[in-house]
């Protein structure tokens, strides 16, 4: 692997070919974190229902303890959604719904149906037209990005969106249907558990699921991209925020994972290193700003 | 076929406000007020429950679910 000790900043060769070569480095492990993260997230989430019902910890408790268990639980999916969790080895690639499935049930989310939606604003990023999270990226502030990510399901503009991209394309229109399936299972279950556990389910899965997507629409869409155009090293920009990367989820270098969306989430810190004179060298928004640490760097 | 199953998800957010929030409605006016006609309360917060499902229908509410 490449790192930045043994890559030279100074080389001259910043072709296309050499950025490629020093990423692919980067990619083909599994990226065993996230399936730590997964199932640990899910089982604290699993034991707070069983020390609230029990009456061991009250409910104010169990909802604190939840809303930030839950916060881990968008990103082992995310990880599911590129592969990251099977690496290069194809008979693996089972793993990458199952933990991305079961880490997704907190936030009562199909993996399936993220997952083909998440390919397309990969595709496609900032474009109104084809890009699917674009109506939570692109708005004026945090309020409306919160707002706006909870209404993905009944918003006309993505259903055409949907609808388009089914006619064209049948291998999305299953994956959306078997996708829509599992979320109307799991939205089910969320009403059988309100029947038997109103506040309970209220605290400890409602309400942590819906402030968590607040969360991702304001920290992992809108900061990421919003104002921003079309393009592989334009859609996407380097930020800070004040707040220690670790309590964003590294989201200040969501720029990485857009240029190299193979690249496992816990390399970007190195594969950044390694590629910001290539970022630089582009006019990737904010690289200029790319420390040349990061590795133990909070990027405050 | 295919309109049919468009109204069916139309109306499956009245049906989840129905159960869903008319459950949370009704543990809620228990806890906060231990009212001494349960069933009466009951009624009313399904009842709560499914108005605001077709509230959340009409104005196309998805966040609800």
């Amino acid at each position: 692997m490449i790192n930045s000790q043994t890559y030279n900043f100074h080389s001259s060769d910043l072709s296309h070919e050499r950025e490629k070569e020093i990423a692919r480095s980067f990619m083909g492990r599994i990226e065993w974190e996230m399936i730590v993260i997964a199932f640990t997230q899910f089982f604290v989430w699993c034991l707070t229902w069983y020390l609230v019902v029990s009456s061991i910890i009250p409910l104010w408790l169990g909802f604190f303890i939840s809303l930030i268990s839950t916060s881990f639980a968008y990103l082992p999916s995310h990880a599911g959604q590129h592969g990251h969790l099977s690496g290069k080895y194809k008979n693996l690639e089972w793993v990458n719904f199952v933990v991305g499935q079961i880490s997704l049930i907190p936030l009562a989310r199909s993996h399936e149906l993220l997952k083909v939606l998440h390919m397309k604003h990969h595709a496609h990023t900032n474009d109104p037209e084809k890009d699917p999270d674009y109506f939570h990226t692109h708005v004026d502030s945090w309020f409306e990005a919160a707002m706006r990510i909870h209404n993905q399901g009944s918003d006309e503009r993505i259903e055409k969106m949907v609808n388009d991209y089914s006619d064209k394309d049948p291998e999305f229109k299953k994956s959306i249907d078997r996708g829509s399936q599992v979320q109307f299972f799991i939205v089910l279950m969320q009403m059988v558990t309100a029947f038997f556990f109103p506040l309970e389910t209220l605290f400890l899965w409602w309400l942590p699921l819906k402030i968590t997507t607040s969360y991702l629409g304001i920290v992992f869409s809108r900061e990421p991209h919003r104002g921003l155009g079309i393009g592989r090293h334009s859609d996407t920009r380097f930020w800070r925020n004040g707040i220690p990367r670790f309590l964003n989820h590294s989201m200040q270098i969501h720029i990485m994972h857009h240029m190299y969306p193979k690249i496992c989430h816990h390399d970007e810190p190195k594969a950044i290193e390694a590629l910001r004179p290539f970022m630089i060298a582009k006019n990737m928004p904010g690289a200029e700003n790319i420390p040349e640490k990061i590795s133990f760097n909070s990027l405050t | 076929m295919d309109e049919k199953l468009l109204k069916l998800e139309q109306w499956f957010i009245v049906l989840f406000a129905f159960v869903f929030f008319g459950s949370i409605f009704n543990a809620g006016v228990i806890y906060l007020f231990e009212p001494k006609n349960e069933f009466f309360f009951t009624i009313m917060s399904y009842l709560v429950g499914f108005l605001f499902g077709l509230v959340a229908k009409n104005k196309k509410w998805g966040w609800i679910v």
